[in-house]
């Protein structure tokens, strides 16, 4: 036992040497993440022009419609009929492209109640929409006031506002886990396959064969010196984008780190088997890109994959990276605990399970 | 103690149809540096490599101090040390690092710099092993096979490639090896190299044992036959030569 331990300790901190004396291998594993999220950060600062409300009728009345109308044809928003109030409102708590919610409600048959929910955090300023929302109102109630020449000004609409506490999700929000399931991804398959090709080409593996260390042991060991790395790549992310980049962290920063590690290990399965089956690492390349490619465009790491037609959802929502990714965004974005990950959790893990098979089943020492 | 260390037995190598060795059975004696010669192809890797461990048995044993390679592999692992025909070795690492590592992975403590002077390479101890020389690879290699103080040790063509003098330089450190009372196997295709190191010789070919015997025994008994060189024997040849021109001593930076 304690033999192992030694083995296990000389192997693990020799990989870890190794891994942080090769600089190009550290800074693509450190900064590359980051330059990624840097441009996608920018791009999601770039603010719409034009407000997005939705609107709900109560009763579709005459003065409701026209003054929705005289909304419509300002062009300063964009306005969206919403017929189910859940779902808006949902919409405007996650940030989802949505602004401004009225509901508008009719008092009797001359008035009109509107009432306006946005969220002050919000970075595009409702507030300003507000303000525009109730000139319109006056404006109406002045028209409507010379139609029918009244002495007094009706208020035949009333705005009221109501500022609601969101939870002001941003695209950040949803990139920071992408790139984060994402880099462990590359970490895993192509610097253990590349790794372990390279080993087996030289012949390092098998003059290490022709000692008394166990197969398991010696993969355990590169295993766990790539968990680290990407450990520590993790949490610089995770540092930065919740110092810097306003990334919000709902759940349990334990367990999004738990679910990372297990990310880690299934990844690095994926990579161990990629290298028993390539010779070397001419073979590896190809092979590991065909693997993380689909998953890069599809599992959700830049946009939702949500937005992707049913067939091809039906698909990708069994790869391993899909789960990975939404497992974190649920815990970063929604505050999921383990329970409400359990689907995700079971799927990283067969995962893990057949890769680890297959790398045992295809490691060759040369 | 027992004179013989190692014991092979019928032992046979098959790669599908293709026999590699065929069925081939010796003894070395302990202390004793043992050369196997034969052109490429011959099998003398392939025989090698299964009295390391390292390449499965088709058939036969080999037993190594007491030891079956076949059932015992990593205990007889524990007592031999190994040099591959080509070896890489961690390139990140320099060689006090990787020298500790297979310390470690035979959970031995060692001497870092006793070792790397043993192959005079004491100066390098902080470099990587791509930045040395081939001579000074080789030397590396056979250092590192000396890590876990093993009774045999296993050298496959350990001067292959090398120029006359980091050749001889090799000798050098061999023979100094088995001054300590290690036995040493090793694999050449150089004559002269076996006549000038080996006390006994294994000739082979398309897998089979053609000759076994001390080299000037070889030799007489190849002359006793009737045989003459075509030419008179010189008391020197070309590469003493080159030798003598290039410089006596080894130099340094081979």
């Amino acid at each position: 036992m304690q033999r192992l331990l030694i083995q296990f300790i000389s192997l693990t901190s020799a990989s870890l040497k190794m891994y942080f004396r090769n600089k190009t291998a550290v800074f693509f594993t450190m900064f590359f993440p980051l330059i990624f999220i840097g441009i996608f950060a920018l791009i999601s600062n770039k603010q719409s022009a034009k407000l997005n409300i939705d609107v709900i009728y109560n009763s579709k009345s005459q003065i409701e419609s026209e003054f929705v109308n005289v909304l419509k044809n300002s062009n300063i928003f964009n306005i969206t009929v919403s017929n189910n109030y859940n779902t808006s409102y949902t919409n405007l708590v996650n940030n989802n492209n949505e602004d401004i919610l009225l509901n508008i409600t009719q008092s009797n048959n001359s008035k009109i109640n509107v009432l306006a929910m946005y969220d002050q955090l919000n970075s595009d300023s409702p507030q300003t929409g507000i303000s525009i929302l109730n000139s319109f109102a006056n404006s109406f109630n002045n028209t409507v006031f010379e139609e029918i020449n009244r002495t007094t000004i009706p208020q035949t609409v009333t705005v009221n506002t109501q500022s609601i506490q969101t939870k002001n999700l941003k695209y950040i929000d949803f990139i920071i886990p992408g790139i984060m399931g994402f880099s462990l991804m590359q970490l895993g398959l192509f610097s253990v396959a590349f790794a372990f090709t390279t080993m087996k080409k030289t012949g390092a593996l098998k003059r290490l064969h022709a000692t008394p260390v166990n197969l398991y042991l010696f993969i355990i060991a590169q295993s766990i010196s790539r968990i680290i790395v990407g450990f520590l790549q993790e949490l610089i992310i995770v540092l930065l984008a919740l110092d810097f980049l306003g990334f919000h962290m709902y759940g349990n920063i334990f367990l999004y780190f738990l679910v990372l590690i297990l990310g880690s290990i299934v990844f690095i399965g994926i990579g161990l088997a990629v290298a028993g089956y390539a010779k070397d690492e001419n073979q590896a390349a190809p092979i590991a890109n065909l693997i993380s490619l689909p998953m890069m465009f599809f599992s959700g790491v830049f946009f939702s994959s949500s937005l992707l037609p049913s067939y091809i959802r039906n698909i990708v929502q069994f790869l391993p990276l899909t789960f990975l990714n939404n497992a974190l965004r649920d815990i970063a974005n929604k505050g999921a605990t383990l329970g409400q990950i359990r689907t995700d959790l079971l799927g990283l893990l067969c995962w893990g399970v057949i890769a680890i098979v297959i790398a045992v089943r295809l490691f060759k020492w040369e | 103690m027992n004179d013989i260390i190692i014991s092979v037995n019928d032992i046979t190598k098959k790669y599908g149809s293709f026999t590699a060795v065929n069925g081939i059975s010796f003894n070395v004696k302990r202390g004793e540096i043992f050369g196997i010669l034969g052109p490429n192809g011959a099998g003398k890797t392939s025989l090698l490599e299964m009295m390391e461990g390292l390449r499965s048995i088709t058939a036969g044993d080999a037993l190594i101090d007491g030891l079956s390679v076949k059932h015992s592999v990593n205990k007889v692992k524990r007592i031999i040390g190994i040099q591959l025909q080509s070896t890489g070795f961690f390139e990140e690492l320099n060689l006090i690092e990787l020298l500790n590592l297979y310390a470690g992975l035979y959970d031995v403590k060692i001497n870092p710099m006793e070792l790397l002077h043993e192959v005079e390479l004491e100066d390098k101890a902080k470099s990587q092993v791509r930045k040395l020389s081939g001579g000074q690879q080789q030397r590396f290699a056979i250092c590192l096979s000396l890590a876990n103080t093993p009774k045999v040790i296993f050298l496959d063509e350990p001067t292959t490639g090398l120029d006359p003098q980091a050749r001889r330089h090799v000798w050098g450190i061999i023979k100094n090896i088995r001054e300590k009372g290690m036995t040493i196997i090793f694999t050449t295709h150089y004559m002269e190299e076996a006549e000038n190191l080996c006390d006994r010789v294994m000739i082979m070919d398309h897998g089979d044992v053609i000759k076994t015997g001390k080299p000037v025994e070889l030799i007489e008994n190849l002359i006793s036959s009737g045989f003459k060189k075509e030419q008179p024997v010189l008391s020197a040849n070309l590469e003493d030569v080159f030798i003598s021109l290039t410089g006596h001593n080894i130099r340094e930076d081979i």
